[in-house]
Protein backbone atom coordinates (compact mmCIF):
# COMPACT_ATOMS: atom_id res chain seq x y z
CA UNK A 1 0.00 0.00 0.00
CA UNK A 2 1.41 3.17 -1.19
CA UNK A 3 0.92 6.39 1.00
CA UNK A 4 -1.03 9.51 -0.61
CA UNK A 5 0.30 12.05 1.42
CA UNK A 6 3.68 13.89 0.41
CA UNK A 7 6.01 14.48 3.00
CA UNK A 8 8.94 16.96 2.05
CA UNK A 9 11.99 14.86 1.64
CA UNK A 10 15.03 15.34 4.51
CA UNK A 11 17.33 17.98 3.17
CA UNK A 12 20.79 16.57 1.43
CA UNK A 13 23.30 16.07 4.03
CA UNK A 14 21.14 16.08 6.90
CA UNK A 15 22.66 13.27 8.63
CA UNK A 16 25.96 14.99 8.37
CA UNK A 17 24.34 17.79 9.93
CA UNK A 18 23.11 15.81 12.84
CA UNK A 19 26.15 14.36 13.68
CA UNK A 20 28.21 17.38 13.45
CA UNK A 21 25.43 18.90 16.21
CA UNK A 22 26.39 15.73 18.22
CA UNK A 23 30.29 15.93 17.87
CA UNK A 24 29.08 19.85 18.61
CA UNK A 25 27.70 19.37 22.10
CA UNK A 26 29.72 16.82 23.33
CA UNK A 27 32.20 19.17 24.89
CA UNK A 28 29.44 21.30 26.23
CA UNK A 29 27.97 18.19 28.50
CA UNK A 30 31.72 17.09 29.49
CA UNK A 31 31.83 20.83 30.67
CA UNK A 32 28.55 21.23 31.82
CA UNK A 33 28.59 17.90 34.01
CA UNK A 34 29.42 19.18 37.59
CA UNK A 35 26.44 21.72 36.93
CA UNK A 36 24.37 18.97 36.25
CA UNK A 37 25.77 16.72 39.04
CA UNK A 38 25.24 20.15 41.25
CA UNK A 39 21.79 20.35 40.36
CA UNK A 40 21.62 16.43 41.24
CA UNK A 41 22.60 17.24 45.03
CA UNK A 42 19.90 19.78 45.22
CA UNK A 43 17.57 17.63 43.98
CA UNK A 44 18.38 14.49 46.16
CA UNK A 45 18.16 17.10 49.40
CA UNK A 46 14.39 18.32 48.49
CA UNK A 47 11.18 17.32 50.04
CA UNK A 48 10.22 15.99 47.40
CA UNK A 49 13.08 14.50 45.00
CA UNK A 50 10.96 12.79 42.10
CA UNK A 51 8.84 16.20 41.91
CA UNK A 52 12.65 18.03 41.88
CA UNK A 53 14.20 15.88 39.89
CA UNK A 54 11.36 16.25 36.94
CA UNK A 55 11.97 19.69 36.89
CA UNK A 56 14.84 19.16 35.03
CA UNK A 57 12.34 18.04 31.55
CA UNK A 58 9.98 20.68 32.81
CA UNK A 59 12.28 23.88 33.25
CA UNK A 60 15.03 22.33 31.58
CA UNK A 61 17.56 24.93 32.82
CA UNK A 62 20.00 24.79 35.53
CA UNK A 63 20.20 28.08 36.93
CA UNK A 64 16.08 28.34 37.03
CA UNK A 65 15.90 24.65 38.98
CA UNK A 66 18.60 25.19 41.07
CA UNK A 67 17.20 28.45 42.59
CA UNK A 68 13.83 27.06 42.96
CA UNK A 69 15.00 24.45 44.96
CA UNK A 70 16.67 26.90 46.78
CA UNK A 71 14.04 29.02 47.92
CA UNK A 72 11.87 25.73 48.69
CA UNK A 73 14.80 24.19 50.78
CA UNK A 74 15.00 27.75 53.17
CA UNK A 75 11.53 26.98 53.53
CA UNK A 76 10.60 30.03 51.07
CA UNK A 77 6.59 30.32 50.34
CA UNK A 78 6.02 28.46 47.07
CA UNK A 79 4.89 31.89 45.64
CA UNK A 80 8.93 33.24 45.97
CA UNK A 81 9.87 30.06 44.12
CA UNK A 82 7.58 30.36 41.73
CA UNK A 83 8.40 34.36 41.02
CA UNK A 84 11.97 33.44 40.95
CA UNK A 85 12.06 30.65 38.49
CA UNK A 86 9.61 32.39 36.06
CA UNK A 87 12.19 35.46 36.27
CA UNK A 88 15.16 33.15 35.45
CA UNK A 89 13.20 31.59 32.52
CA UNK A 90 11.81 34.99 30.85
CA UNK A 91 15.54 35.19 29.55
CA UNK A 92 14.51 32.51 27.08
CA UNK A 93 12.11 34.42 25.37
CA UNK A 94 15.15 36.30 23.85
CA UNK A 95 16.92 32.81 23.29
CA UNK A 96 13.60 31.53 21.77
CA UNK A 97 13.34 34.73 19.65
CA UNK A 98 16.97 34.78 18.15
CA UNK A 99 16.40 31.19 17.03
CA UNK A 100 12.95 31.73 15.88
CA UNK A 101 14.55 31.18 12.11
CA UNK A 102 15.23 27.82 12.59
CA UNK A 103 11.99 26.52 12.80
CA UNK A 104 10.00 28.50 9.85
CA UNK A 105 8.73 25.76 7.83
CA UNK A 106 8.90 23.06 10.39
CA UNK A 107 6.30 20.89 11.44
CA UNK A 108 4.54 22.00 14.44
CA UNK A 109 5.77 18.84 16.57
CA UNK A 110 9.45 19.67 15.80
CA UNK A 111 8.73 23.39 16.53
CA UNK A 112 7.56 22.48 20.19
CA UNK A 113 10.15 19.67 20.56
CA UNK A 114 12.74 22.23 19.46
CA UNK A 115 12.18 25.17 21.34
CA UNK A 116 11.79 22.73 24.19
CA UNK A 117 15.49 22.59 24.34
CA UNK A 118 16.40 26.49 24.17
CA UNK A 119 18.59 27.13 27.04
CA UNK A 120 21.99 28.84 26.55
CA UNK A 121 24.27 25.98 25.37
CA UNK A 122 21.70 25.20 22.44
CA UNK A 123 21.12 28.61 22.10
CA UNK A 124 25.13 29.52 21.56
CA UNK A 125 25.55 26.46 19.44
CA UNK A 126 22.59 27.16 17.05
CA UNK A 127 24.17 31.19 17.16
CA UNK A 128 27.75 29.56 15.90
CA UNK A 129 26.34 26.94 13.68
CA UNK A 130 23.83 30.16 11.41
CA UNK A 131 26.90 32.59 11.54
CA UNK A 132 29.19 30.25 10.17
CA UNK A 133 27.25 27.62 8.03
CA UNK A 134 24.35 29.62 6.80
CA UNK A 135 20.51 28.42 7.56
CA UNK A 136 20.67 24.83 5.19
CA UNK A 137 21.08 22.21 7.54
CA UNK A 138 20.85 24.63 11.00
CA UNK A 139 17.77 22.80 11.69
CA UNK A 140 19.34 19.41 11.66
CA UNK A 141 22.38 20.61 13.55
CA UNK A 142 20.14 21.81 16.71
CA UNK A 143 18.53 18.80 16.71
CA UNK A 144 21.15 16.80 17.22
CA UNK A 145 22.97 18.90 19.22
CA UNK A 146 20.04 18.91 21.59
CA UNK A 147 19.52 15.33 21.60
CA UNK A 148 23.03 14.99 22.70
CA UNK A 149 22.85 17.54 25.62
CA UNK A 150 20.24 16.76 27.13
CA UNK A 151 20.28 13.19 27.26
CA UNK A 152 23.88 14.43 29.05
CA UNK A 153 21.98 16.87 31.24
CA UNK A 154 19.93 14.55 32.94
CA UNK A 155 22.28 11.80 33.13
CA UNK A 156 24.18 13.94 35.16
CA UNK A 157 21.39 15.42 37.51
CA UNK A 158 20.21 11.97 37.60
CA UNK A 159 24.55 10.73 38.84
CA UNK A 160 24.32 13.73 40.90
CA UNK A 161 20.63 12.96 42.91
CA UNK A 162 22.24 9.35 43.49
CA UNK A 163 25.39 10.15 44.88
CA UNK A 164 24.85 14.14 45.87
CA UNK A 165 24.80 14.19 49.14
CA UNK A 166 28.29 14.27 50.05
CA UNK A 167 28.84 17.17 52.29
CA UNK A 168 30.19 20.06 50.31
CA UNK A 169 30.27 18.65 46.65
CA UNK A 170 27.38 20.82 45.40
CA UNK A 171 29.58 23.91 46.34
CA UNK A 172 32.69 23.13 44.78
CA UNK A 173 31.01 21.70 41.29
CA UNK A 174 29.30 25.12 40.94
CA UNK A 175 32.66 26.62 40.28
CA UNK A 176 31.88 24.19 36.53
CA UNK A 177 28.85 26.49 35.87
CA UNK A 178 30.62 30.37 35.46
CA UNK A 179 33.81 28.24 33.39
CA UNK A 180 31.22 26.85 30.92
CA UNK A 181 29.22 30.04 30.79
CA UNK A 182 32.32 32.40 29.80
CA UNK A 183 32.98 29.58 27.24
CA UNK A 184 29.67 29.89 25.85
CA UNK A 185 30.14 33.97 26.23
CA UNK A 186 33.65 33.85 24.27
CA UNK A 187 32.71 33.95 20.55
CA UNK A 188 30.15 37.29 21.10
CA UNK A 189 33.23 39.19 22.28
CA UNK A 190 34.14 39.00 18.77
CA UNK A 191 31.16 40.43 17.19
CA UNK A 192 30.20 44.23 16.63
CA UNK A 193 29.46 45.08 19.64
CA UNK A 194 29.77 42.32 21.55
CA UNK A 195 32.22 43.75 23.97
CA UNK A 196 30.21 46.58 24.87
CA UNK A 197 27.01 44.30 25.32
CA UNK A 198 28.95 41.94 27.78
CA UNK A 199 30.34 44.68 29.77
CA UNK A 200 27.55 46.67 30.19
CA UNK A 201 25.45 43.51 31.35
CA UNK A 202 28.23 42.54 33.69
CA UNK A 203 28.04 45.81 35.01
CA UNK A 204 24.34 45.94 35.46
CA UNK A 205 23.99 42.96 36.68
CA UNK A 206 26.38 43.77 39.88
CA UNK A 207 24.42 47.36 40.01
CA UNK A 208 21.22 45.34 39.88
CA UNK A 209 22.42 42.97 42.85
CA UNK A 210 22.98 46.01 45.40
CA UNK A 211 19.42 48.02 44.00
CA UNK A 212 17.43 45.20 43.74
CA UNK A 213 18.69 41.97 44.79
CA UNK A 214 17.15 38.57 42.73
CA UNK A 215 16.08 40.99 39.65
CA UNK A 216 19.50 40.95 38.05
CA UNK A 217 18.74 39.65 34.93
CA UNK A 218 16.50 41.24 33.17
CA UNK A 219 18.12 44.23 33.71
CA UNK A 220 21.41 42.82 32.91
CA UNK A 221 19.92 41.72 29.51
CA UNK A 222 18.34 45.51 28.84
CA UNK A 223 21.41 47.01 29.29
CA UNK A 224 23.28 44.41 27.03
CA UNK A 225 21.15 44.87 23.64
CA UNK A 226 21.23 48.98 24.28
CA UNK A 227 25.07 48.97 24.42
CA UNK A 228 25.96 46.26 21.64
CA UNK A 229 23.20 48.01 19.58
CA UNK A 230 25.09 51.72 20.20
CA UNK A 231 28.47 50.21 19.86
CA UNK A 232 27.72 48.69 16.45
CA UNK A 233 25.93 51.52 15.35
CA UNK A 234 29.35 53.98 16.01
CA UNK A 235 31.67 51.33 14.41
CA UNK A 236 29.76 52.12 11.48
CA UNK B 1 0.44 17.56 45.47
CA UNK B 2 3.98 18.80 47.31
CA UNK B 3 5.00 22.63 46.99
CA UNK B 4 7.62 20.80 44.58
CA UNK B 5 5.70 20.09 42.59
CA UNK B 6 3.49 22.54 42.12
CA UNK B 7 6.61 24.76 41.67
CA UNK B 8 7.47 22.80 39.17
CA UNK B 9 4.45 22.57 37.17
CA UNK B 10 3.91 26.12 37.37
CA UNK B 11 7.60 27.35 36.42
CA UNK B 12 7.72 24.74 33.70
CA UNK B 13 4.45 26.08 32.35
CA UNK B 14 5.45 29.27 32.08
CA UNK B 15 9.01 27.80 30.62
CA UNK B 16 7.20 26.15 27.45
CA UNK B 17 4.94 29.81 27.11
CA UNK B 18 8.40 32.05 27.28
CA UNK B 19 10.30 29.36 24.93
CA UNK B 20 7.00 28.51 22.19
CA UNK B 21 5.80 32.50 22.51
CA UNK B 22 8.35 34.22 20.66
CA UNK B 23 8.71 31.83 17.72
CA UNK B 24 5.36 32.05 17.03
CA UNK B 25 5.22 35.79 17.02
CA UNK B 26 8.30 36.05 14.87
CA UNK B 27 6.62 34.04 12.58
CA UNK B 28 3.94 36.49 11.86
CA UNK B 29 5.67 39.17 12.17
CA UNK B 30 9.05 38.72 11.15
CA UNK B 31 12.21 39.95 12.63
CA UNK B 32 13.84 42.89 11.40
CA UNK B 33 17.93 42.55 11.65
CA UNK B 34 18.13 45.67 14.43
CA UNK B 35 15.96 43.20 16.48
CA UNK B 36 17.77 40.28 16.05
CA UNK B 37 21.29 41.76 16.47
CA UNK B 38 19.65 43.32 19.73
CA UNK B 39 18.55 39.70 20.78
CA UNK B 40 21.80 38.26 20.09
CA UNK B 41 23.55 40.88 22.61
CA UNK B 42 20.75 40.06 25.15
CA UNK B 43 21.08 36.89 25.34
CA UNK B 44 24.82 36.84 25.52
CA UNK B 45 23.87 39.79 28.23
CA UNK B 46 22.11 37.29 30.35
CA UNK B 47 24.97 34.90 30.09
CA UNK B 48 27.50 37.28 31.17
CA UNK B 49 25.43 38.04 33.88
CA UNK B 50 24.99 34.40 35.03
CA UNK B 51 28.90 34.69 35.21
CA UNK B 52 28.91 37.36 37.30
CA UNK B 53 26.10 36.50 39.46
CA UNK B 54 28.11 33.05 40.07
CA UNK B 55 31.27 34.93 41.01
CA UNK B 56 29.53 36.90 43.87
CA UNK B 57 27.37 34.21 44.93
CA UNK B 58 24.17 34.37 46.32
CA UNK B 59 22.74 37.23 47.81
CA UNK B 60 26.40 38.65 48.41
CA UNK B 61 28.64 42.10 46.82
CA UNK B 62 31.94 40.27 47.48
CA UNK B 63 33.16 37.85 44.93
CA UNK B 64 34.72 34.52 45.75
CA UNK B 65 38.36 34.89 45.24
CA UNK B 66 38.53 31.16 44.23
CA UNK B 67 35.95 31.35 41.72
CA UNK B 68 37.07 34.90 40.33
CA UNK B 69 40.54 33.89 39.90
CA UNK B 70 38.86 30.59 38.15
CA UNK B 71 36.42 32.42 36.12
CA UNK B 72 39.40 34.82 34.41
CA UNK B 73 41.83 31.97 33.50
CA UNK B 74 38.88 29.89 32.09
CA UNK B 75 37.50 33.45 29.67
CA UNK B 76 41.28 33.75 28.77
CA UNK B 77 41.48 30.01 27.71
CA UNK B 78 38.09 30.18 25.81
CA UNK B 79 39.06 33.68 24.30
CA UNK B 80 41.68 31.77 22.82
CA UNK B 81 39.87 28.85 21.68
CA UNK B 82 40.40 26.28 24.17
CA UNK B 83 37.04 23.58 24.11
CA UNK B 84 34.64 23.52 27.34
CA UNK B 85 36.21 20.61 28.36
CA UNK B 86 39.72 22.15 29.07
CA UNK B 87 38.79 25.54 30.55
CA UNK B 88 36.16 23.53 33.41
CA UNK B 89 39.39 21.30 33.73
CA UNK B 90 41.99 24.42 34.08
CA UNK B 91 39.83 26.68 35.73
CA UNK B 92 38.45 23.93 38.12
CA UNK B 93 42.39 23.48 38.63
CA UNK B 94 42.67 26.96 39.79
CA UNK B 95 40.25 27.56 41.92
CA UNK B 96 41.29 24.16 43.90
CA UNK B 97 44.96 26.06 44.48
CA UNK B 98 43.19 29.40 45.30
CA UNK B 99 40.45 27.92 47.58
CA UNK B 100 43.71 25.88 49.52
CA UNK B 101 45.67 28.81 49.77
CA UNK B 102 42.86 31.09 50.80
CA UNK B 103 42.22 28.06 53.53
CA UNK B 104 45.57 27.86 54.35
CA UNK B 105 46.17 31.78 54.66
Amino acid sequence: MTSTTTRPAAPAGAGREWRAGVRAAIPFVVGLAPFGVTVGAAVAASADPLAAWTGSFLLYGGSAQLAVLQVLGTEGPVWTAILVGVLIQARLMVYSGSTASLWKGARPWATVLGAATIVEPTWAMAEHRMRTGGPDGARAHYAGAAATLTVGWIAAITVGALAGRVPGLAAHLAVAVPLCLVVMLAPHLRLPGGIAAVVAAAGTAVVARAVVPGFELLPAMAAAAAAGLLAERWRA
Amino acid sequence: MSAVWVVMLVVGAASVAFRLLPIVAVERIGLSPRTANGLRHAGSGAVAALVVLAVLGPGSLRPNPAVLVAVALGGFLAWRGWSMARVVLAGGAAYALVAVAVALL
